[in-house]
């Protein structure tokens, strides 16, 4: 039930509700119409009795005690249809109902009570004038009837109210929701690249119109972050690199002079390399800045990732040589692919080179690619110590290495970079297995053709 | 040739003018965009190095009013962000290359003289150092009769060092150009790759190394 939509719940809530109120007035409806139903049996009772003793007060033939008497004429017929018990002052029974089998018991009985006749519930009362004793009664068969009957017919209803309530709440509960629907897909449609969109805000000033205003507000303040970091991070590349070309360009002229000295100059040239490295880790930062801000550009052609693949290989074995590495290759040929080549190429030759940076002498590099359902995935492989189980979480993380140290060169930017530049593809990069013999990452990128 | 060198810092364009200098062409330098449009309307130039980060109106700007004026000065445009769009705006408004800092000054030296040639050359399918031929469309190179066998970098690596026989590039540049990133292992790449280039060559040699500076291919003397 929890992942039911919002407005079965609240169908089902109305519903539980109907019934419970159903049920309710039910029970109180058979309570209140069984007391009024008593009291009115009550009344007629001692109206029939006091009209007994008028006729018998009137009788033409005078004051009698004689039974047949009572029997024939004097008891009413509106009495005689209940059970009646006549007596004289000296307790002779002048008449008796002929459902009655026995006289009334002679205690306890006085004003409306309940009292248990042949087994029976039966409502009794007494009344006495001229010294004559009128105990009449009647059990409550008809009145408890009437009670059942009408407690059974709501009961019947409940079916019915259950459907009505149902279908009919969860008209109003979507027509309710209805705007937060609405709200959903307008919010679906504000992504990175399109945070100026804004969701209409209705006319009317009910919550949901507050809930819109402050869900505006808070893309108003992410569009203004990512905007800053866009804008930071076109900022900072103009600010690091206008300095770095002038220092690059600086320590050219030293490398080109002449006038200078032979080890400055090859200090000089030493400098320079460092100097394209810094330029390349501005690089990197910056590519990941832009990553962040959702605003990496692709500049998507088709090629063939052998091609690509061919020249990463190529390093691969150049550098595997004086370690004594073995490199393996398993490249499915026309491996087509549209993407950034120069990305795809990046993240090939950032995954390579840490399968040579963390292998051991005389070990073994394996790189495999091929085409699965429609994507393309590469492997890359290589024998080594592995990734200590309880580090493979921070593997993808900024500036992260599992081992530093002056021997590995780097600065720890490449697998986030691969993965950020997959991701970017709507691919992946992910360590598939690491244990003290093999080390694998696996590439997934849509062939997007 | 005459050069309109436009880079707000000063001392990058000093260097950039210094270099060209050493290259024979005759720069003027500018710091901002209006004294660079006005420059270039009042004086003839061959060629206009324009940075886009530039205060007041940036390059972009600038380009854009030089092709408004009908003026069709071939321009190569300095860009500090390497982005495609960059590189995209830059040549859809006009401009005849793009260089992204921070850049060799000898590559800058080498597309301003590019640029400057009249007749901009097709870029040849066969090129040629003495008895070395690297035919680019089969990518078979020949010594002589003997062929050789090249691995996809060697080729790259030659196809730049042959584009230009003679210039010298820097181990620096050579990694910039040949590796699509930077490379942790890009000096011991270079020389790796050039130490089998040469075995592959055989003598006469024709790739030398110029101390300090680098590499150059040229005929043997």
């Amino acid at each position: 039930m929890r992942n039911w939509p919002l407005r079965w719940k609240i169908a089902l809530y109305s519903a539980s509700l109907a019934v419970a109120a159903t049920l309710g007035g039910a029970i109180t409806t058979w309570f209140v119409m069984r007391h009024a139903e008593i009291a009115a049996f009550d009344r007629r009772l001692t109206t029939d009795a006091q009209e007994f003793f008028r006729d018998v007060e009137h009788f033409e033939g005078g004051r009698t005690n004689s039974g047949p008497v009572f029997e024939e004429i004097l008891v009413p017929l509106s009495l005689r249809k209940h059970l009646v018990e006549v007596t004289d002052a000296s307790g002779t029974v002048l008449y008796l109902s002929p459902r009655l089998r026995q006289p009334f018991p002679r205690d306890g009985i006085k004003e409306f009570h309940n009292h248990k006749i042949d087994g029976k519930n039966v409502r009794l009362a007494e009344f006495g004038e001229n010294g004559l004793t009128l105990r009449a009664g009647d059990d409550l068969k008809e009145i408890n009837q009437i009670g059942r009957d009408i407690f059974l017919a709501m009961l019947g209803a409940i079916p019915t109210v259950l459907l009505l309530t149902l279908v009919g709440s969860t008209w109003v509960a979507s027509k309710a929701i209805a705007p937060v629907e609405e709200i959903r897909q307008a919010a679906k449609r504000i992504t990175a690249q399109r945070l100026d969109q804004r969701l209409p805000v209705p006319s009317t000033k009910d919550e949901i119109a507050g809930l819109i205003e402050v869900l505006n507000a808070s893309f108003e303040r992410l569009q203004r972050s990512f905007e800053q970091s866009a804008r930071f991070s076109a900022d900072a590349s103009h600010h690091l690199k206008t300095p770095i070309a002038i220092l690059r360009a600086g320590v050219e002229e030293i490398v080109a002079d002449i006038e200078c000295s032979e080890s400055i100059r090859a200090r000089a040239e030493g400098l320079l390399h460092r100097i394209h490295h810094l330029s390349s880790v501005a690089d990197n930062l910056l590519l990941l800045s832009r990553a962040d801000a959702g605003r990496l550009e692709l500049s998507k052609t088709e090629f063939d990732l052998g091609e690509v693949l061919e020249g990463v290989l190529d390093d691969a074995l150049t550098l595997a040589e004086p370690l004594d590495l073995k490199v393996e290759a398993d490249v499915q040929k026309h491996l087509l692919l549209k993407a950034d080549r120069t990305f795809v190429a990046m993240m090939a030759q950032n995954l390579v080179e840490n399968a040579v940076k963390y292998n051991t002498p005389g070990g073994r590099i394996r790189v495999e690619a091929r085409a699965v359902n429609g994507e393309v995935e590469m492997t890359i492989g290589n024998t080594g110590d592995g990734i200590p189980k309880d580090r493979t979480g921070q593997l993808f993380e900024r500036f992260y290495r599992v081992c530093g140290g002056e021997r590995v060169p780097g600065h720890g930017l490449g697998l986030s970079i691969a993965r950020e530049l997959a991701r970017a593809h709507d691919g992946d990069v992910e360590l598939v297995r690491s244990d003290g013999s093999w080390t694998e990452m696996r590439v997934r990128l849509p062939r997007g053709t | 040739m005459q050069t309109l060198v436009v880079e707000d810092e000063v001392r990058l364009a000093q260097h950039i003018s210094r270099a060209l200098i050493e290259a024979g062409h005759e720069p003027t330098m500018v710091h901002d965009g209006e004294t660079a449009l006005g420059e270039a309307e009042a004086k003839h130039y061959d060629l206009i190095v324009l940075d886009v980060m530039l205060p007041g109106m940036d390059g972009f700007e600038v380009l854009r009013r030089l092709r408004g004026a009908k003026m069709d000065t071939r321009v190569l445009i300095l860009t500090a962000r390497g982005e495609v769009s960059d590189r995209v705006t830059g040549l859809g408004l006009g401009a005849d290359d793009y260089l992204a800092k921070p850049f060799a000054t000898q590559e800058l030296v080498a597309r301003v003289s590019a640029l400057g040639r009249r007749f901009p050359e097709k870029a040849p399918i066969k090129l040629k150092v003495g008895d070395l031929v690297l035919n680019l469309a089969d990518r078979e190179l020949y010594r002589g009769p003997r062929r050789i066998e090249l691995s996809a970098r060697e080729l790259t690596l030659l196809r730049v060092l042959m584009r230009e026989p003679g210039r010298i590039f820097s181990r620096t540049e050579l990694c910039e150009r040949v590796w699509e990133r930077e490379h942790d292992y890009g000096v011991k790449l270079v020389e790796a790759f050039i130490s089998r280039l040469r075995k592959k060559i055989d003598s006469p040699p024709l790739i030398h190394t110029v101390r300090y500076l680098g590499y150059t291919i040229r005929e043997p003397e």
